[in-house]
């Protein structure tokens, strides 16, 4: 396994672990103090933060006479980034397009909504680019490193 | 002139003339005979198909240059749409959380922005790389 994939292996685990545990937490604590005070559960997601370690936990390997990054991982890191970027606009269509549905043209929605949309965005831009980057390289350990 | 330099200027052409047009009816009228306007920016997705069309006739007319110009626009359009896209919701966030809440209609006005400006930042990006004349090249 290459350290690409290592740093994304990292994420989704990260992303998953946030995501999961602040949605868990907030239908705990919403069973058990009710649900305004229940969404500190979202604090979770500060979780995500971790992701930026990946880079320093998964360092290049010193002293080796060879390429690290060479323009195969460039374009799989293009293609990756493409496949967030549209990941998320999906989401961002889907999300608002929801939105609309539901309170119709001339309702309104409670402004935190716009926070929800750019974390969800974030989340998913992540996700997508994760996978699509594992899914370029391959799931498992094809002896490169 | 390439067919990517045509496809550019199309997008800016028809982003340019709609938001001129929208605006001028807006501010004219009223923003109800304005905003259905902006439905003209969908031309966009014909000029792609317009100008694809001569690639299938054979012979080399998308080469790596192209392919490294293209995927280069791309990149500065991801990178310009997403702090427009933070800012686009922090600032109605900021404005709206103390009287309460968003218009609904917010939503699409930032969706659409951030679309809009993600194809002129590619379509700019092309022209930069490519130069804003032809100089020769067809396809």
């Amino acid at each position: 396994m290459n350290r690409a994939q290592k740093i994304e292996c990292f994420n989704l685990f990260v992303t998953a672990l946030s995501t999961g545990g602040s949605l868990g937490a907030v239908i705990l604590l919403a069973r058990l103090v009710g649900m305004p005070k229940a969404w500190a559960g979202m604090a979770l997601m500060g979780l995500m933060g971790l992701m930026a370690l990946g880079p320093f936990i998964f360092r290049n390997e010193k002293g080796r006479d060879r390429v690290a990054f060479d323009e195969r991982d460039m374009l799989i890191h293009k293609r990756a980034a493409s496949a967030g970027f549209i990941a998320t606009y999906v989401f961002f269509l889907t999300f608002c397009s929801g939105l609309l549905n539901s309170v119709g043209l001339n309702g309104q929605v409670p402004s935190y909504m716009l926070l929800i949309l750019l974390a969800g965005g974030f989340v998913v831009l992540m996700l997508a680019k994760a996978l699509a980057l594992i899914i370029q390289y391959g799931w498992r350990n094809k002896g490169e490193q | 002139m390439n067919s990517a330099q045509k496809f550019a200027w199309s997008n800016l052409i028809i982003i340019g003339l709609t938001l001129t047009l929208s605006g001028t009816m807006i501010l004219l009228f009223a923003p109800q005979h304005g905003i259905p306007l902006m439905g003209l920016l969908g031309l966009v997705g014909i000029s792609s198909a317009v100008f694809r069309k001569k690639r299938r006739q054979g012979g080399t007319n998308f080469d790596e240059r192209d392919r490294l110009i293209y995927e280069r626009s791309l990149t500065a359009a991801h990178s310009v749409f997403w702090p427009f896209f933070v800012a686009a919701c922090m600032l109605p966030w900021l404005v709206f959380r103390s009287s309460g809440p968003v218009p609904v209609y917010v939503l699409p006005m930032i969706l659409g922005g951030g679309g809009v400006v993600a194809i002129v930042v590619q379509s700019l990006a092309i022209l930069i790389q490519y130069g804003w004349r032809g100089k020769g090249e067809k396809s």
